[in-house]
């Protein structure tokens, strides 16, 4: 293992010397100090009738942030969960799962295509290394990279919904993994494209173009299982009375020979994104508020592994591929 | 069983296809050749000649359509045969992130050897090419030939028995150019097989037990500096005469086309070239015959680049060599 453990070291040399690790490492204190001076705090309140109530004041930075929410005939100590779990999922969700793993993949899409450069893979491949294992040991470089700053990035989040907001909730260090799958998802399409075409810009396109496609085949089957649904009892009416809705079977078609088989095949990222929520909030789904907008598939009771389980086996197979693709390859 | 050669190589061939397999392109066409051991052992060649598909098919880099090579006896690619060879590539590119010292350490690791073993022979090698200054050194702020030096000790490092070296000595001055030659002699008298792929006519001449050149993807011409220039028997000779020229001509007119100088009354400088010895006392029995005084008289030996020319030139070229060469 020495010449595996070698690359993934080398990778991390890299990235010191890039000031790239550094560069990512102070964005996120940046962007940790700036969450730090939140608070929410349970604060009195006289009512019109000169009895005292109860109320959350949004602080931040020792200001109150707007007037106290007055909280009638609920628990406070609720509510205060309520408003930290909406406001991790927003957090969590929007500012890591999009922003975080859109960083990583941009900072980790040129290693696999300068590693397989000509005039620098022709030394690698000279050394006794298995060029499958060289490949996967490039991968777990970057994945290990990205792990680092998800876990200062995570571990800061929950000091701070600890210290600041008085919850303490492991489910944020759970999520770390998830996040790094997350991410891990992405990053074996990017490496998959920097092997073959050796190009950092065309790896990091077709993973941001497979990511959207991923988005788009998952949010076309719910907007069409939902329209499937509020048709079929008005559809029973129309062939009962023999009317024909052009398009229709049209749509069904592309449903059942399109989209869906693209769906099984494809990893489920948003679904990852109710994993991760089931660890934040155990619910399943983003928050029960983000789930009366309708914005994530999935429902209630499934099981809440299962996009993991699913997307494994995409990596798995990209990786596969990965190994086959630079064990055969000629440079 | 214990291979005789450091490295065999038997009736290689190897053809590119484009991606839809139209365009096809035979970089090797059955080439066959044995090194021995503890030799330095010269690939020549001109540009597209095959050279470089040959030393990736022995460090299998890519691998051949036809025909076998083997390495101390291991078939090329095999992970042990790979231990065996230390490589310096044309155009080395070390990741700028490295020093010379890190570069070191990780080209050793990704050989088997211990961050302590790696760290014990550089030293040693940093020295011997005078680099030691420049072991803290980003590999960025390094001269090319600073460069080229670093990448041939990242070859020797773990003390394999077979170095491939492409264009060794590129980039070097003079006396980088001595430091290479001195390395790699004295890596010859430890035993060591070397496979030098280099331009430099040279240099090849001057440390190479064995060569070879390809041309058109075909061995063209395999043996000893001494036996490619004895391959062209023909003699150059350089004549100082004295004496009537008319005389001086016809003793020279039946060997060929002359070339004629005039240094002054009755003194002429001729070249020419005879086909062999046999000719030249026949040459000069004849000028004295006619009252010739012959001043001076050198004999030119062929040169390794007169003789790699004549080598790439001469050989007839099959049609599609000819259609490649249009």
């Amino acid at each position: 293992m020495k010449p595996y453990l070698a690359v993934i070291m080398d990778l991390f040399r890299a990235a010191l010397c890039s000031r790239v690790l550094w560069i990512l490492l102070m964005m996120i204190t940046c962007f940790l100090l700036a969450l730090a001076p939140l608070a929410l705090e349970r604060v009195a309140y006289q009512t019109n009738d000169s009895s005292t109530g109860n109320a959350l004041q949004i602080r931040y930075a020792g200001y109150d942030f707007g007037m106290p929410i007055q909280v009638h005939g609920q628990a406070p100590e609720r509510l205060i969960a309520f408003a930290v779990a909406w406001f991790l999922d927003y957090i969590v969700d929007f500012m890591v799962g999009f922003f975080g793993v859109f960083i990583a993949l941009v900072v980790t899409s040129p290693i696999i295509p300068e590693t397989y450069k000509k005039g620098s893979v022709e030394l690698l491949l000279s050394k006794p290394v298995s060029r499958p294992l060289l490949f996967l040991a490039k991968c777990v470089g970057a994945c290990a990279f990205v792990f680092l700053n998800i876990v200062y990035l995570f571990v800061g989040l929950w000091l701070i919904a600890g210290l600041r907001l008085g919850l303490w909730d492991v489910g944020i260090l759970a999520a770390i993994p998830i996040f790094l799958f997350y991410f891990v998802i992405f990053y074996c399409v990017s490496a998959l494209a920097g092997l073959i075409w050796r190009n950092a810009i065309v790896s990091l396109t077709l993973a941001l173009v497979f990511w959207g496609a991923c988005i788009a085949v998952a949010q076309s089957k719910t907007v069409m299982e939902t329209v499937f649904d509020t048709e079929q009892s008005a559809a029973a009416l129309e062939r009962a009375n023999s009317i024909n809705r052009p398009g229709r079977e049209f749509w069904k078609s592309v449903y059942r020979f399109g989209v869906l088989p693209l769906y099984t095949v494809f990893p489920k990222p948003l679904e990852l994104d109710n994993t991760v929520q089931y660890l934040l909030n155990g619910t399943q789904g983003v928050g029960e508020n983000v789930r009366l907008h309708g914005l994530r598939p999935g429902a209630a009771g499934e099981n809440p592994y299962s996009p993991i389980i699913s997307s494994a086996i995409f990596v798995a197979v990209v990786l596969g591929i990965g190994c086959l693709v630079s064990y055969r390859a000629e440079y | 069983m214990a291979s005789t050669f450091a490295i065999e190589v038997d009736s290689l061939g190897k053809t590119y296809r484009s991606t839809l397999g139209r365009r096809q392109h035979e970089a090797l066409r059955g080439v066959s050749f044995n090194v021995a051991p503890g030799q330095i052992f010269g690939l020549l060649g001109p540009n597209g000649a095959g050279k470089t598909t040959l030393l990736k098919v022995l460090l299998g880099i890519i691998r051949p359509s036809i025909g076998r090579a083997r390495i101390l006896g291991e078939a090329v690619g095999s992970s042990s045969s790979r231990r065996q060879v230390g490589y310096l590539p044309e155009r080395l590119r070390v990741p700028l992130h490295h020093t010379a010292d890190s570069a070191l350490t990780f080209y050793g690791r990704l050989s088997g050897l211990s961050g302590r073993a790696s760290r014990m022979r550089r030293g040693e090698l940093l020295e011997r090419v005078g680099l030691s200054a420049w072991e803290r050194v980003r590999v960025g702020k390094l001269s090319k030939g600073m460069l080229q030096k670093l990448g041939l000790i990242a070859a020797l490092l773990h003390d394999p028995q077979i170095l491939i070296l492409d264009e060794p000595t590129e980039g070097l001055d003079p006396v980088g150019r001595k430091q290479v030659r001195d390395i790699l002699l004295a890596a010859r008298e430890q035993g060591k097989t070397i496979f030098l792929n280099s331009h430099m006519l040279l240099e090849l001449e001057l440390i190479c037990d064995q060569i070879a050149i390809l041309n058109y993807g075909q061995l063209r011409f395999l043996g000893s500096i001494d036996s490619i220039r004895r391959r062209s028997e023909s003699a150059r000779l350089e004549l100082e005469l004295r004496g009537p020229e008319t005389e001086a001509r016809a003793a020279l007119d039946m060997y060929g086309e002359a070339r004629w100088g005039k240094l002054g009354e009755a003194h002429y400088r001729v070249d020419l070239t005879l086909a062999d010895q046999l000719a030249v006392d026949q040459c000069i029995d004849g000028l004295r015959a006619g009252g010739i005084s012959i001043v001076g008289l050198r004999h030119h030996t062929t040169s390794l680049e007169e003789a790699f020319l004549e080598i790439i030139s001469s050989e007839p070229l099959d049609s599609e060599e000819k259609e490649e060469q249009k």
